[in-house]
């Protein structure tokens, strides 16, 4: 994608959520957008897959799907070509646990086999259960599932379920946010070996706030910071040698396990998305900032094979 | 938008039933001219069956629909507000009694309440009013009684009781006012109902005595004479409407403005 | 817990409800000044006269015991004698209700209908067409039922002379008395004349009260529809490809408890409504039955048709109640099943 550009309105604001983003994913790979709350990065999420909220104030940039030797623009192409021949099919999505993103009212198995039923409509409603219940196994949870009601799940097994209906279609794309943020320590495990076994067969894009989980699965991590990216490259570089103050920061402020400093954070606050700062967006809270900082935007340099990074200090 | 709307439609219409009688003549309760004249320069909504002006009785006859159903409306709102809020701030078995009272009577057709109490009292628009006023008590307690429960968490009224304030002094000093604007606005869609409560009784004649003019009792008596083609006699029920239209738009365009979403 | 012990328990706690509303309908024919023997035979009749009649109707005992007897009556199904003819109140009850039956249901169902669609046309286009549907929720249940009933009787009665203005069906066509309800006796004798002349009649009186109920309708399932289109799960449905008007109808189903509650509220509303709407067709039901005996303070009567009101709407409630648990699983949570 480049340029991709979401704007949404909040009475007289304007709330620029992603602002100029662009990130290529390559087949089989797992890339991570890694960045606090309120850096944007759920709203990219949305914007890749163009669900865009009633009050969208503008949303413009470009999204080529290559899959299967045709190519889309998400962002351009039609309404009605987009739901029937991308949606879902070709790129699909895992909303967070702590939604309520199944249907109340019906059966896990009909919710299912509802959207199934809609891109493939050859499937009668005893293949398309069957198909329904692979699906739930391949995620580690019993057939039973099936006849339940999403508030009999645990917010556990409501995750795998969404994880089990996006990968039903085999699309090629799928798109995670935070998947492993509203549980318990030990189903957060068992949800990532089930992403680590995943890998390979579908590309992901990672939507996390978390380090640790993203430097597990991902192959590639890009940093967002209030609506843009910082900071992108393989994960062993962009963790070992961050070239952004930000994503330093950000490491820096991880806890470990056998950590005997004390906890660092980042001074200052998340800045707004509706009135960002002039210039490099994270010179106020950033130690290193300089005068240009404050005046221009970086523009994004390449610091290594497939890194880059968005700083001034890169340019000396 | 309907704010301004409504408020220009109220005023109209208070205009319309107030400034008349120092200005024109005409007496709407007796004959003039012939019965059942159509409009004419003469009578610009023309004669009902007895001869009388209908502008005349048009302008006359909204004093009682807006009288009784302002009144009735602050009947049910100070006695509901009152009864809820203390209700809802001592709570216990008193509470309990009263809102089961209050949810069975909210279930009520109201109308046909008001018709009963009407009925027995007798007809006067003093009677309608305490009809209307009591039928729509509950719709007061329940939302003053909910506020009320809320407002009672709050740290001040902690406070004000540590330093040993009466319940009384509590709940007029330091509830009520948080409640005012909500009932306010409330009190404004709801006087739009009460004007249509008023037009039903008076339709039945529950409200006033002839020769009195009255908007409701007037349709009422013209009903047959409407289907035999005296369409003007219709005016006295658009009138019912706008006053109650009026209103309506007012209190929504009131809400709206100062973010209510209260409904119930 | 199974269902019918549920369904026994719902029944139970409406008891208190009952009792509570059976009491206020007491006390307030009772307790209010006036004496209605008086008034119906006049002062000037001899006091052995008024005593004897007072006699009769039992008002002498005194009030725990006539309530006592008034309690038991209700259950009973006696609900005393009409002070005008003497025939049991339950009988003239039984006589009106099949007219107001059908009023209702015919009603209900128009204003069902267009709220529906006007609701989901809202929900659907949203902007313009959603200001203009909420424009007309106020407007139509502000529309003086009289007013708006005399006005198409006018038009389409009068002026075009499509529909009838009043009655229940032209005298002499009525059809075979099975249950009272003339749509249906008809439909099933077969007698067409009949039917037809039912559904004109029934034309004006229920479309004007179902317009006017319509408003009400129109207003909270456009307010629900819009409501439950911000859940989560709308969001899974449009990324997963569905089209829109099908997300609408997952919306609508999962936001279906509401909706049938405020069905139930409606069905209240259109009791009184019908009051106003039978007195303007001329419609021999439950409402012109109430105002005919009310001027005549027939009280026993009057208090026989405010307490079936009553029982209609409590029973109603508790069958919406049944309904939603029937529709919705997380009803059902820790019920049943």
């Amino acid at each position: 994608m480049e340029g991709l550009r979401l704007y949404y309105g909040m009475g007289r604001d304007v709330v620029k959520a992603v602002d100029g983003v662009s990130l290529e994913l390559d087949r089989g790979e797992v890339l991570a957008v890694v960045g606090e709350s309120g850096s944007g990065k759920s709203s990219l999420g949305y914007a890749i897959m163009r669900l865009l909220p009633e009050n969208v104030v503008l949303y413009d940039g470009r999204i080529l799907l290559h899959d299967g030797g045709a190519e889309f623009d998400i962002v351009s192409m039609d309404e009605e070509a987009l739901r029937r021949d991308v949606r879902w099919k070709r790129i699909s999505m895992v909303f967070q646990a702590s939604m309520n993103a199944i249907d109340p009212v019906s059966t896990i198995g009909d919710f299912i086999y509802r959207i199934v039923r809609e891109h493939r409509p050859d499937l009668d409603k005893r293949r398309g259960l069957a198909a329904a219940a692979e699906a739930i196994k391949s995620v580690g949870l019993p057939a039973s599932v099936l006849d339940m009601y999403p508030f009999e799940l645990s917010g556990g097994m409501k995750q795998r379920v969404m994880i089990a209906l996006a990968l039903i279609l085999r699309p090629s794309v799928v798109i995670l946010d935070e998947p492993t943020s509203a549980l318990d320590v030990i189903t957060q495990a068992n949800v990532i070996s089930l992403l680590k076994s995943l890998r390979g067969d579908v590309s992901m894009i990672l939507i996390t706030h978390d380090l640790a989980l993203a430097s597990e699965i991902a192959d590639r991590i890009a940093v967002m910071y209030a609506g843009k990216i910082v900071e992108i490259g393989p994960s062993d570089a962009v963790l070992t040698s961050p070239r952004h103050p930000y994503t330093g920061a950000l490491l820096e402020s991880t806890p470990t396990l056998r950590q005997d400093r004390a906890l660092s954070s980042i001074p200052g606050r998340v800045p707004s998305l509706i009135r960002p700062p002039p210039g490099c967006r994270f010179h106020p809270r950033c130690g290193h900032a300089m005068d240009i900082c404050r005046r221009e935007e970086p523009p994004m340099v390449d610091v290594g094979p497939g890194h880059r990074a968005a700083c001034w200090l890169l340019r000396t | 938008m309907k704010l301004y709307v409504g408020a220009a439609v109220v005023a109209a219409i208070l205009i319309f039933i107030a400034i008349p009688p120092l200005l024109i003549g005409t007496s709407p309760t007796l004959s003039t001219d012939r019965p059942l004249l159509p409009p004419s320069p003469a009578h610009p909504l023309g004669t009902d069956y007895l001869g009388r002006d209908v502008l005349a009785r048009l302008m006359y006859g909204g004093r009682v629909p807006l009288g009784v159903a302002l009144l009735a409306t602050l009947i049910s709102s100070i006695a509901g507000v009152l009864l809820g809020m203390f209700s809802g701030y001592t709570g216990r078995w008193l509470d309990r009694l009263l809102t089961m009272t209050m949810d069975s009577l909210y279930a009520f057709p109201g109308l046909l309440m008001a018709m009963a109490i009407a009925a027995v009292l007798g007809p006067s628009p003093l009677n309608a009013a305490l009809a209307i006023g009591f039928v729509y008590i509950p719709t007061y307690y329940r939302l003053a009684r909910n506020e009320t429960q809320v407002i009672k968490t709050f740290q001040y009224i902690e406070a004000a009781r540590a330093l040993g304030a009466s319940t009384t002094h509590i709940v007029v000093r330091h509830v009520l006012p948080v409640l005012t604007l909500t009932i306010v606005v409330i009190a404004t869609i709801n006087l739009a109902d009460a004007i249509l409560t008023e037009a039903a009784l008076a339709f039945f004649g529950y409200t006033v005595v002839p020769p009195t003019p009255d908007w409701g009792a007037d349709l009422s008596a013209a009903k047959s004479y409407i289907l035999n083609g005296a369409w003007w006699l219709l005016t006295p029920g658009l009138m019912i409407v706008l006053a109650a239209l009026g209103f309506s738009l007012l209190g929504e365009g009131l809400a709206e403005r100062f973010g209510l979403r209260k409904k119930l | 817990m199974s269902p019918l012990r549920y369904i026994l328990l719902r029944l139970a706690l409406a008891l208190p409800t009952m009792l509570i509303l059976l009491t206020v309908v007491f006390l307030i024919l009772r307790v209010i000044p006036g004496n209605p023997i008086e008034a119906m035979v006049g002062q000037k009749a001899p006091p052995e006269y008024i005593q004897q009649l007072m006699e009769q109707a039992g008002l002498n005992k005194p009030l725990y015991v006539q309530y006592l007897d008034y309690i038991r009556g209700v259950f009973t199904g006696d609900l005393g004698r009409s002070f005008i003819d003497n025939r049991p109140v339950i009988a003239d009850i039984m006589d009106r209700f099949p007219a107001t039956v059908e009023l209702a249901v015919f009603s209900f169902l128009v204003s069902i209908a267009i709220g529906h669609a006007l609701a989901f046309l809202a929900a659907y286009f949203r902007r313009g067409v959603d200001e203009a549907v909420r424009l007309y929720a106020i407007i139509a249940y502000i529309l003086f039922i009289p007013f708006f009933g005399l006005a198409l009787q006018l038009i389409f009665g009068v002026y075009l002379r499509w529909l009838p203005i009043g009655g229940r069906i032209t005298p002499g066509l009525e059809p075979p008395h099975i249950t009272g309800l003339y749509v249906v006796d008809a439909a099933i004798s077969g007698d067409w004349p009949a039917l037809v002349s039912a559904l004109k009649h029934l034309a004006l009186p229920s479309i004007t009260l179902g317009i006017v109920i319509s408003g009400v309708f129109t207003r909270f399932i456009r307010n629900n529809m819009v409501k439950t289109l911000e859940e989560d799960f709308i969001t899974t449905y449009r990324a997963a490809g569905l089209p829109r008007w099908r997300v609408l109808m997952r919306a609508y189903r999962a936001a279906l408890v509401p909706t049938i509650t405020m069905m139930g509220l409606q069905l209240a509303l259109l009791l009184q409504g019908a009051v106003l709407t039978e007195t303007t067709f001329s419609w021999p039901g439950l409402g012109t039955l109430l105002l005919e005996r009310i001027q005549y303070l027939d009280y026993p009567t009057v208090q026989g048709v405010v307490i079936f009101y009553v029982l209609i709407v409590v029973f109603i409630n508790i069958a919406v109640d049944l309904v939603n648990l029937a529709v919705d699983p997380r009803l059902r949570r820790g019920i049943w099943q």
